[in-house]
């Protein structure tokens, strides 16, 4: 059995050079950081970037080269930043070569025929990300009228085909100098880069596509709100079954701590480690001893370098602190088990954590 | 593009816009459906196209149409899809200016521009009008009104 791929196509185009087209200052900009950003250890994609001066067929020949090598259980892909164009209801994404007044057809790139592709690729999970003006007209392409305010098992699809868009079917999206870059792409980026927590809105300790769609939206009402501004909120629209994540999901990777008489396995409350470095993350953990220490053997061991541990205490059915066991005559009998250690400090103290 | 007198931008509301959208259309394929066809093409909103917009909507029409009647044949081309009454507001393009009278730049020194609404349409000519130096292009705003209006 193969192993899950994780594939992305990643492309986008500051548009024709057509003197009546404002052309985008970012756009190509906004392809780079994505392809980064998902090829990063942390997403972990195989990213596909066409050449900056292939052709549209070439282009589309490289994304249906990429969405056919997938199978089922795979991750697919696909992002497009650059100009988005409503023709006859439907959306079309602008290319290099674009020649809109002579050339439509084979100079442009219908969401119809990237949608026709995705519908052949076996991937399980198939996300479009498109940061573009009228990326709801894609919503149409997966049978809705516009996707903004409908629940994703409403949507009538068969596959796991989601769509996240910048904008709505009547909006335009935005690039904006202060931030180099369109705003979705830029937002994205962030949350694909920085710590996970901020993004991890579920706690789960990876990225999830709908962890990601609310973060943006609301980071666009937050900009909006804060600056006066009326960057389109993005949203996502389609058919979800199950999880799907942009980041890796990372097992424990039993950390432990070695003791006067033994280890310490330490397993996570609450946020899982997603860095290389457990308690870059993590505050609190549970640690397993393989014998008992003592508070005595512990506070011996530790000497002045360690204050008292701080914990958490299980308290009607949640976990809530600061819990000082030391202050609380139940635990700090010297000759009692110790019930808390910090994981810090232990660090900090030259005690060897190992995987 | 050569003069930008010599086109003439039609920018369309929300609702207009989704009128289109909904029928399967756009102003453009309406316009070159037309027999003879109108040129025109799709475009950058000059007055937003400074503020990153990725927008397109705006249509550039040849100011020769004007003369032929555009305000008519856009009535009459949206008019066929709603009962709504169209509303078509001339207007010009022209600079930001602050108290004194000098042109507001952006960051890329450039000025910014707005579309102002004009009673009587100005015709682009060739003697100094009260617009001449100022006006960098024309265009026609198209609405829908309220349809208790009808």
């Amino acid at each position: 059995m193969s192993s899950r791929r994780r594939i992305a196509f990643v492309f986008g185009s500051n548009g024709p050079a057509d003197p009546a087209i404002e052309p985008l200052r970012f756009a190509l900009d906004d392809v780079r950081r994505v392809a980064r950003a998902l090829r990063s250890r942390r997403c972990g994609f195989d990213v596909i970037v066409p050449r900056d001066d292939a052709t549209v067929d070439e282009a589309l020949h490289q994304l249906g080269e990429a969405a056919d090598s997938c199978d089922a259980g795979d991750d697919f892909v696909f992002y497009f930043s650059g100009h988005g164009i409503l023709s006859r209801g439907s959306l079309v994404l602008l290319w290099h070569h674009t020649q809109w007044a002579t050339r439509p057809s084979n100079t442009a790139i219908p969401i119809s025929r990237i949608m026709a592709i995705l519908d052949f690729c076996k991937a399980s999970n198939k996300i479009l990300i498109l940061d573009c003006c009228h990326a709801g007209a894609a919503a149409s392409a997966l049978g809705l009228k516009s996707g903004r305010g409908v629940a994703l098992q409403d949507a009538g699809v068969t596959a796991n085909h989601l769509v996240l868009m910048a904008s709505d079917r009547l909006e335009s999206a935005r690039e904006l100098s202060s931030l180099g870059g369109s705003f979705m792409t830029t937002k994205l980026c962030h949350a694909l880069t920085r710590p996970v927590e901020k993004v991890d809105l579920d706690d789960d300790g990876a990225i999830s596509v709908q962890d990601l769609a609310t973060w943006l939206a609301r980071q666009a009402s937050e900009y909006n709100r804060t600056y006066r501004a009326d960057v389109p909120v993005p949203y996502l629209a389609g058919q979800l079954r199950g999880q799907f994540f942009f980041t890796q999901t990372t097992s424990w990777p039993a950390w432990k701590i070695n003791l006067p008489n033994g280890t310490a396995t330490l397993l996570p409350i609450g946020r899982r480690i997603t860095t290389s470095h457990p308690f870059d993350r993590v505050t609190t953990v549970t640690a397993i001893f393989d014998n008992l220490v003592t508070n005595a053997e512990y506070s011996r061991f530790c000497s002045d370098k360690v204050s008292q541990p701080v914990g958490l205490d299980f308290v009607e059915g949640r976990w809530s602190g600061p819990f000082r066991p030391w202050d609380d005559p139940r635990f700090n009998d010297p000759s009692q088990p110790v019930v808390c250690i910090s994981a810090r400090a232990c660090l900090r103290s030259r005690f060897i954590a190992i995987r | 593009m050569g003069n930008e007198l010599e086109l003439t931008y039609v920018l369309l509301s929300r609702d207009v816009s989704e009128l289109l959208a909904d029928n399967h259309s756009d102003l453009a394929t309406l316009m070159t459906q037309q027999d003879p066809p109108v040129a025109c093409r799709p475009c950058s909103d000059p007055a937003f196209s400074a503020q990153g917009s990725k927008d397109l909507s705006a249509v550039l029409v040849s100011a020769a149409v004007l003369a032929a009647g555009l305000t008519p044949l856009l009535l009459r081309l949206i008019g066929r899809l709603t009962s709504r009454p169209v509303l078509v507001t001339e207007l010009v393009l022209v600079p930001v200016e602050d108290s004194s009278g000098v042109v507001v730049q952006d960051a890329d020194s450039q000025p910014v521009l707005y579309w102002a609404e004009r009673v009587r349409f100005v015709e682009p000519s060739s003697d100094a009008g009260p617009f001449s130096v100022s006006v960098q292009a024309l265009g026609v705003r198209i609405d829908l009104g309220n349809p208790d209006n009808v």
